[in-house]
């Protein structure tokens, strides 16, 4: 059986103005050590679909099985849980603590969970390790992205959602963010899963899930993904 | 409406807590410093009508003599002063079954100087009805009507009066009378001989010289009695009188308290309009930069959150006029424990009222102005970057790796936020000082009127500044933990991303607010005894020793207690925070 499994799962808005189905007869499942790419434009549902798979929110309809167990009608308290111990997040704007040192962030999400790595050793596997005493503002773009993603590795999640993590970042600082995240799932068997709107990481993806108007549009899998360092955008 | 218009209408509604809290703190503000202050004016400008409409005499002459003032003496009172300003009387004391009676006889239906309030019933219709002086703590009355034995002479009471001079209800009415006095009674017709002239009362012919003890009148007096005294006649003047000096000198106790505590309660008031503003232009770095990148000037950025602050002075302002109005009255009233007081000034004085709000006006104005024009001097790519902690500043606390190491992170960043931002840290700081030192003096005074044994005007005075005192300790804390929570949005929607529970979140955002708030709770009692210290010795009342125990551990208490509560209503506002649009982007 899969680590992560959709069926029918579907998300509505209600508002004042009436319902929004941002997300209808979402179908797929995932596996461990896999590198995914949700793919979609602007206004497609990979924020509700990410939101939906990180416990920030819980589905209308459908079930989201992870690791056995569905968290589409988790309550708030479980959520939490689940949040706290079965994933790892990386942003588009890092979100770290700003009165924090890059060691402190990592400790910040690893002080919480159990079985959580060293957060000083990932920090130094991920070439950091002489920026540990550094507060966010004195890092680099690049830099601050990668102790994003320190956090989430140290939390030792099955599972790591990224949302546009090369968004705010250049070209190559991009590149090599990817790359790391793409070996995470490799040398240590976890699902990473990018959402972008960015064509050009499908070709490096083991699989793309393209979204279009809150249904999915196709899930292509890629037997021979490219190499990050050849992709060009 | 234009676009721009809209931006401020949306900064009114995203920041209304804000807003809301500034009116209350100004309306909190103005109330007190209005109703305290206009108390004086309103004791002493009813104290000097009253002075004229009941003609109180200016002198009391006394004789020594047995045989009283002569009609020679009495005649050269009148050339000098004018014959409708002597008036001579006859008093004496006398003991009617065990009850002591203080006579007053002279003409009491006619007589032009300290003219007789009647409180009940009329003035003597025939000789042999008399009026008696109402009922006060001690001093006894009869009914209108009952019958009254004097001198073996048998009167009717027609009426109850109130004698101007005799308006304080605690103390004694003459302090030539060793028993205390039971009865005082006005006889127009008395039929018993000797009669001789004992009093003469003397009223100034210039009656706007007395203006409630004015200095001018301090000094015409002092030369009078100097001419007046002799061997055999003492003279007493106003200053000796116990209901009416000492009414002028509780007006004036509460108006210099009042004029202490204004500047306080302003010094406090501006300081957290000063704080909030500052953190509103930090937290709208963001689009502050895109407004000028669009070619807004300064100003006009800077015009919408004048607008913001000036709103709430005004609406604020406003508010306070009818509660100051209200505080006066109520204090004003207060003073019936101690004294019969004279009929109070109608109408309401605008003048200290327009001053007050002008000056908070022009104040909030430049302190916006100033702050909103160090944030916009900035280039826009400056303001793009959200505020970090300066680069490499350690706490103190780091530099010792036993106690550091030691802490978990959630110490090590509130530690960071209350030290690294230091000008953050010492507004916040300060002004939760000062209203714990408001707080703190309210109660300090309380103690000492209770110790004095002081009636109405000290005891009121200080719950309503321990009110007012409260209210604003509140709004401030309440103000200033809003403030910290919405500039902390980001930071709460990550924790709650990584797992962190709702109370460990809250918990993470609220420990440095009750580190500052425990630090200030602590500082502002040594701050307040000195502030006590310094009140005490300008108003000449109370002493620092006086100041109950329980006052030193309450006032931090209240402090410790506004944090409380308003952390517990502001819980809802970190627990629904929105997780996916806190983390959006960097606003």
């Amino acid at each position: 059986m899969s680590y992560l499994k959709l069926q029918h799962v579907k998300k509505v808005y209600t508002s004042l103005a009436g319902n929004y189905c941002a997300l209808d007869d979402i179908n797929f499942e995932l596996d461990k050590g896999k590198f995914v790419v949700i793919l979609g434009p602007s206004g497609a549902g990979k924020t509700t679909l990410l939101n939906l798979l990180g416990g920030m929110d819980s589905a209308t309809e459908g079930e989201i099985i992870v690791g056995g167990k569905d968290i589409a009608h988790y309550d708030k308290k479980q959520l939490t849980l689940y949040r706290r111990q079965d994933v790892g997040f990386v942003f588009q704007f890092y979100n770290l603590m700003p009165n924090l040192t890059a060691l402190e962030n990592v400790e910040l999400a690893t002080e919480i969970c159990k079985d959580a790595h060293d957060p000083k050793t990932i920090l130094e596997n991920i070439g950091l390790g002489d920026r540990l005493k550094y507060f966010p503002a004195q890092l680099s773009g690049g830099e601050q992205q990668r102790v994003s993603i320190a956090r989430a590795i140290a939390k030792n999640a099955s599972m790591l959602l990224c949302d546009e993590p090369t968004g705010a970042l250049d070209y190559n600082t991009g590149k090599n963010v990817l790359k790391i995240l793409y070996d995470v799932s490799k040398s240590q068997d976890k699902l990473v899963i990018v959402v972008t709107h960015n064509q050009a990481l499908k070709d490096m993806a083991d699989e793309v899930i393209n979204i279009k108007n809150g249904k999915i549009d196709s899930i292509i899998c890629n037997e021979n993904p490219k190499p990050i360092m050849e992709i060009e955008w | 409406m234009k676009k721009y218009d809209k931006t401020t209408l949306r900064l009114f509604k995203s920041q209304i807590i804000r807003f809301l809290t500034l009116v209350l703190m100004l309306f909190i503000s103005v109330s007190f410093m209005t109703g305290i202050g206009e108390s004086q004016s309103k004791i002493q400008s009813s104290l000097t009508q009253y002075y004229q409409t009941q003609n109180i005499p200016d002198f009391i002459l006394k004789s020594h003599s047995q045989t009283g003032f002569s009609q020679e003496q009495i005649q050269l009172l009148q050339n000098s002063y004018g014959e409708d300003n002597v008036m001579p009387i006859f008093s004496f004391d006398t003991k009617v079954n065990d009850d002591m009676y203080r006579v007053y006889k002279y003409d009491i239906e006619n007589s032009k100087i300290n003219i007789l309030e009647v409180v009940e019933g009329e003035y003597p219709k025939t000789s042999n009805e008399i009026m008696v002086e109402r009922h006060k703590d001690k001093l006894k009355s009869f009914k209108v009507g009952d019958q009254v034995t004097i001198m073996g002479q048998t009167f009717t009471v027609s009426g109850i009066v109130q004698n101007p001079l005799l308006i304080n209800k605690y103390a004694e009415p003459s302090n030539f009378v060793d028993e205390s006095l039971d009865y005082v009674v006005y006889i127009s017709n008395l039929t018993m001989l000797p009669m001789p002239n004992t009093d003469v009362y003397i009223s100034l012919e210039d009656r706007t010289l007395f203006n409630h003890f004015s200095s001018d009148y301090k000094s015409n007096i002092d030369n009078q009695i100097q001419v007046l005294q002799s061997d055999d006649v003492t003279v007493l003047s106003l200053y000796q009188n116990y209901g009416l000096y000492a009414l002028n000198e509780y007006a004036i106790k509460v108006g210099n308290i009042g004029a202490i505590f204004s500047v306080f309660f302003m010094l406090v008031t501006i300081l957290v309009v000063f704080s909030t503003m500052t953190r509103l232009f930090d937290e709208e770095r963001g689009q502050i930069a895109c407004l000028k990148t669009l070619g807004y000037s300064s100003f006009r950025i800077i015009s919408k959150y004048i607008l913001f602050v000036v709103l709430a002075t005004i609406l604020g302002g406003l508010g306070a006029f009818g509660v100051g109005t209200w505080l006066t009255n109520v204090l004003y009233s207060t003073f019936n424990i101690q004294f019969v007081m004279p009929q109070s000034i109608q109408g309401v004085t605008f003048i200290r009222y327009v001053i007050i709000i002008s000056v908070y006006i022009v104040t909030t104005f430049l302190v916006t102005l100033f702050t909103g024009l160090n944030v916009t001097k900035n280039r826009p790519a400056t303001l793009l970057l959200p505020k970090s902690p300066p680069i490499g500043r350690r706490t103190l606390l780091e530099k010792i790796p036993f106690i550091w190491n030691r802490l978990s992170f959630k110490y090590k960043s509130s530690f960071r936020n209350v030290f690294l931002f230091r000008s953050r840290f010492f507004m916040t700081l300060i002004s939760i000082i000062g209203a714990t030192i408001l707080v703190f003096s309210g109660l300090g005074l309380l103690d000492c009127a209770v110790a004095l044994g002081e009636v109405s005007s000290i005891i009121y005075i200080s719950i309503f500044l321990i009110v007012f005192a409260a209210l604003l300790s509140a709004l401030v804390i309440y103000n200033l933990s809003n403030i910290n929570i919405s500039e902390r949005k980001r930071e709460i929607a990550t924790l709650m991303v990584l797992g962190y529970t709702n109370s460990e979140v809250t918990g993470y955002i609220y420990r440095e607010i009750y580190i500052i708030s425990i630090i200030a709770a602590i500082l502002g009692v040594p701050c307040g005894v000195g502030f006590l210290y310094f009140l005490f010795n300008y108003i000449s009342f109370g002493a620092v020793s006086s100041i109950n125990w329980w006052s030193y551990i309450l006032a931090p208490l209240a402090t410790i207690f506004f944090t409380f509560i308003s952390t517990l209503l502001l819980r809802h506002k970190i627990v629904k925070t929105d997780m996916n649009a806190s983390l959006k982007s960097v606003e």
